[in-house]
């Protein structure tokens, strides 16, 4: 009897419990997914009218130039628009805002921006509005702002011609001149001297199909399609991007309906995915897995080219690629950049798996038993990063070479990167996004260098504007590199999207943009 | 009284300090934030990389030698000045007390789980001593205990989330959001709380003023709520309370798994970030509460055991 009423009561305790809970949290907040399990409701066309987005990391930042990472432009690309873009086909860098860029002469740059554009807030980008934007960014305290637009770091100077034109004077002559157009999200002027940087954190204001809607720190992101976009609305009213850092989260929310779309999705997971009925976005991006050879020139084994030849012999990078990236991204050619990128050189393939010639090789220069050196290897700061480099370190072995790997914290890591002290072999997702295929982790390293004539042809290729000439020598020099083993070029980091059926046609960029239909 | 209560704050403070000034100088083993804030794009050379990463060091003032530094964050937190997150360029106060109200309301949640479950099921175990219901709830409790609750998340979304369909996977929203993260949290509190109520029970039933209220004729639920009870709820207590900094603790990892925009989650992507000042604010309160958690149950049990009070 007793025992009744004391099971009874706690029925009744479990019931309050729960009413509990549900008095003491406020009412719906409009975040994503905000209690109902299907995510969002049909638009005519028969598309959501909200598309929730699951992604593993949010900008701690709405500010456009100082979203620090690439994989955010999925987020920024939407909000703002960049006065130029990288056209992923030619590699060139083509005018977005921008009526016409052009180098005057050496170090002159001028640009037209096209009339009319018009900001959220209905200011219109202008010269002399966009001067003013670059003054208040130009000493944006990186305490406050991770990733300022460094590249206007190359220019001594700035002039505003007339309403819509500009020109830009480079300190001297660089290749790269174009890279800041390519990056700069113009900011609407008086609203940012209205609220201040600190302000535009709260509400920002660009000129992309959506505008701003609401925003919890490292919660969600909500953006509203902006009606008035010169290239008409798209075709979802709302999208939300939600915080979910945990993979196997994402996928479960993708499933239950929450989300509709998956970011970096585990490759392990896709075939259950598919086999549900989800639907696979394969990206592709512009960050390669780089395996370093003695960047620093140091290790007096590794200086002989026939031993990081024997390297790169010895690896079965096919079955690697299939087997960790599950033959996603795209394997390289013994080259930084995958076909498309700028200097891509169609001559240069990758070292065939030769493991006899490797031991050859080894033998030739006087290392028949092999030897032991020092690598290190980061652990989840980029895609299968040490699964993929405790597999190279077995394939090593198998030609006598021993790779003692270490393992450090990513700060730690980061750390070495920056003193230079990173052992003979080492890991990078090395970005090759607006720059070419030179990109190499072989710098000077104080007053020495690990090859002194590869750095004189890259400062050589450093100040040649032109790009038809430059594409020539960046070309040779993506060749030298390869015949001097300068590294392991694996695969470029896939960027995979499970999409939930019945969303309209998006594409992604090897940039990690999203691009939405219009109406 | 008075003194004693003065004595605890005293060494409450004690603790905080010692507390905060560990941290201080062990995150700044563990690596550098000024690191993180490094632009590598590869079209730099390695010059200006470095070049850059002291420039952002002298801006945060991580150039000073750690003893300068100490000296200024003290100077600092005296006056309340937390100073701005490296990560979200904001004031540290913005960043955890906008987030606070999120993990305030996910514990509180858990604790009235935990004891509105853990007592009863403790309880029913105690009076059914011996029979199924007592070893299911024994067993239930252990598992409780032991289970991983990373794991325990995972297949609660999995159930409730995945292949029934009634409860959101992660996020904030609605009352709905709030359930599997407050049952996750709340397991182990609900296992022990049941341990201790049961094995509490138990003595004082076997107790002699049990006996001798049972022989004046009392009615058995006046003996149990009245007698029993009474007095073994105060290792509930006890444990109840020292399991709130425990809680504290959990809250990381359920934050995380469930995308909470609470504290723990913040603190935990403050640590890989390296940022200092929410680091430290996120420190200092997990420090306050937990010291105050220790100072409240010292002052409940002078209340209810006076013994206490004349040691």
């Amino acid at each position: 009897m007793l025992a009744r009423r004391i099971r009874t009561l706690s029925i009744l305790a479990a019931l309050l419990a729960l009413f509990v809970m549900a008095a003491c949290v406020p009412a719906d907040t409009g975040a994503a997914g905000s209690g109902d399990m299907a995510a969002g409701e049909m638009a005519e066309e028969g598309y959501p009218e909200e598309m929730i987005i699951g992604m593993g990391a949010l900008p701690v930042t709405l500010v456009g130039n100082t979203v620090p990472s690439l994989q955010s432009r999925i987020f920024s690309k939407l909000l703002y628009e960049t006065l130029a873009e990288l056209n992923e086909e030619t590699g060139a860098i083509d005018p977005v805002l921008l009526e016409s860029m052009e180098l005057v002469d050496d170090v002159t740059v001028r640009i037209v921006i096209k009339q009319g554009i018009e900001f959220h807030n209905g200011e219109i980008l202008t010269a002399p509005g966009l001067a003013k934007s670059f003054e208040l960014l130009r000493d944006a305290d990186p305490q406050k702002f991770t990733w300022s637009f460094r590249q206007l770091n190359d220019y001594e100077s700035y002039e505003v011609i007339d309403d819509y034109t500009m020109e830009f004077t480079l300190i001297e002559p660089i290749d790269r001149w174009a890279n800041l157009f390519a990056n700069h999200m113009p900011l609407a002027p008086d609203h940012l001297e209205a609220v201040g940087l600190d302000g535009y954190i709260e509400e920002p204001v660009g000129t992309g199909p959506y505008k701003f809607s609401s925003w919890q720190r490292d919660s969600y992101i909500t953006l509203e399609r902006w009606e008035d976009h010169p290239d008409g609305p798209a075709v979802i009213e709302k999208v939300t991007f939600r915080h979910m850092p945990e993979a196997a989260v994402r996928v479960a929310a993708l499933q239950s309906g929450e989300i509709h779309i998956a970011a970096h999705v585990p490759p392990d997971q896709i075939d259950s995915l598919t086999a549900e009925g989800f639907e696979l976005y394969a990206g592709d991006s512009m960050q390669s897995m780089y395996v370093g050879i003695n960047i620093y020139g140091r290790n007096e084994i590794l200086n002989d080219v026939r031993v990081r030849q024997a390297m790169l012999y010895s690896v079965d990078l096919d079955g690697m690629w299939n087997t960790i990236a599950g033959g996603f991204g795209t394997k390289l050619d013994c080259q930084i950049v995958a076909p498309g990128g700028f200097g891509y050189n169609p001559d240069v393939q990758t070292y065939p798996y030769d493991p006899e010639k490797a031991k050859a090789l080894l033998a030739e220069a006087g290392y028949p038993d092999g030897f032991t050196i020092t690598g290190s290897a980061t652990t989840g700061r980029y895609f299968r990063d040490r699964t993929f480099m405790d597999a190279l370190a077995a394939q090593w072995a198998q030609v006598g070479i021993t790779v003692e790997m270490e393992y450090p914290e990513s700060s730690v890591w980061l750390q070495e990167l920056i003193d230079q002290t990173l052992p003979p072999i080492m890991n990078i997702g090395l970005n090759w996004y607006l720059s070419d295929n030179t990109t190499s982790m072989w710098g000077p390293v104080g007053d020495s260098a690990p090859d002194p004539g590869f750095l004189e042809m890259t400062a050589a290729k450093r100040t040649i504007a032109d790009p038809v000439e430059r594409e020539a020598v960046v070309k040779d020099i993506a060749a030298y590199i390869c015949d001097n083993a300068q590294a392991l070029h694996a695969y470029t980091i896939p960027a995979l999207y499970a999409l939930s059926p019945g969303l309209p046609e998006l594409s992604f960029s090897k940039s990690f943009e999203i691009f939405i239909p219009t109406e | 009284m008075r003194a004693f209560v003065i004595r605890r704050l005293l060494q409450a403070l004690l603790v905080i300090f010692m507390v905060v000034t560990l941290v201080f100088f062990l995150i700044r083993v563990s690596g550098d934030p000024a690191s993180l804030g490094v632009n590598l794009d590869p079209n730099r050379t390695a010059e200006e990389i470095k070049e850059e990463y002291e420039e952002i060091r002298r801006k945060m003032g991580l150039d000073k030698h750690p003893i300068i530094q100490y000296a200024v964050f003290w100077q600092r937190t005296l006056q309340l000045d937390f100073g701005h997150s490296f990560r979200y360029g904001v004031p540290t106060t913005t960043v955890i007390f906008e987030r606070l109200p999120n993990s305030l309301r996910l514990g509180g949640a858990a604790l009235v789980l935990g004891i509105v479950l853990g007592l009863p099921l403790g309880i029913i175990a105690a009076l059914r001593r011996g029979t199924i219901i007592d070893t299911a709830a024994t067993m239930g409790a252990v598992l409780g205990i032991v289970t991983p609750q990373f794991f325990l998340a995972i297949v609660l979304i999995l159930i409730f989330s995945v292949q029934l369909r009634l409860l959101p996977t992660s996020g904030v929203g609605t009352w709905k959001h709030l359930i599997l993260p407050a049952v996750t949290l709340s397991t182990g509190l609900i296992a022990t709380v049941a341990r201790i109520a049961r094995s509490g029970m138990l003595e004082a039933l076997g107790q002699d003023y049990v006996r001798t209220a049972r022989a004046k004729g009392l009615a058995e639920r006046a003996v149990i709520f009245g007698h029993a009870l009474r007095n073994g709820s105060l290792s509930v207590i006890t444990v109840t309370l020292s399991s709130l900094p425990h809680l504290i603790g959990t809250v990381v990892v359920v934050e995380v798994v469930f995308s909470w925009p609470g504290v723990g989650n913040l603190m935990a992507q403050s640590v890989m970030a390296r940022d200092y000042p929410v680091v430290f604010l996120d420190v200092i309160l997990f420090s306050v509460l937990t010291v105050f958690t220790f100072l409240v149950m010292d002052l409940v049990y002078v209340m209810v055991d006076p013994r206490v009070r004349h040691r």
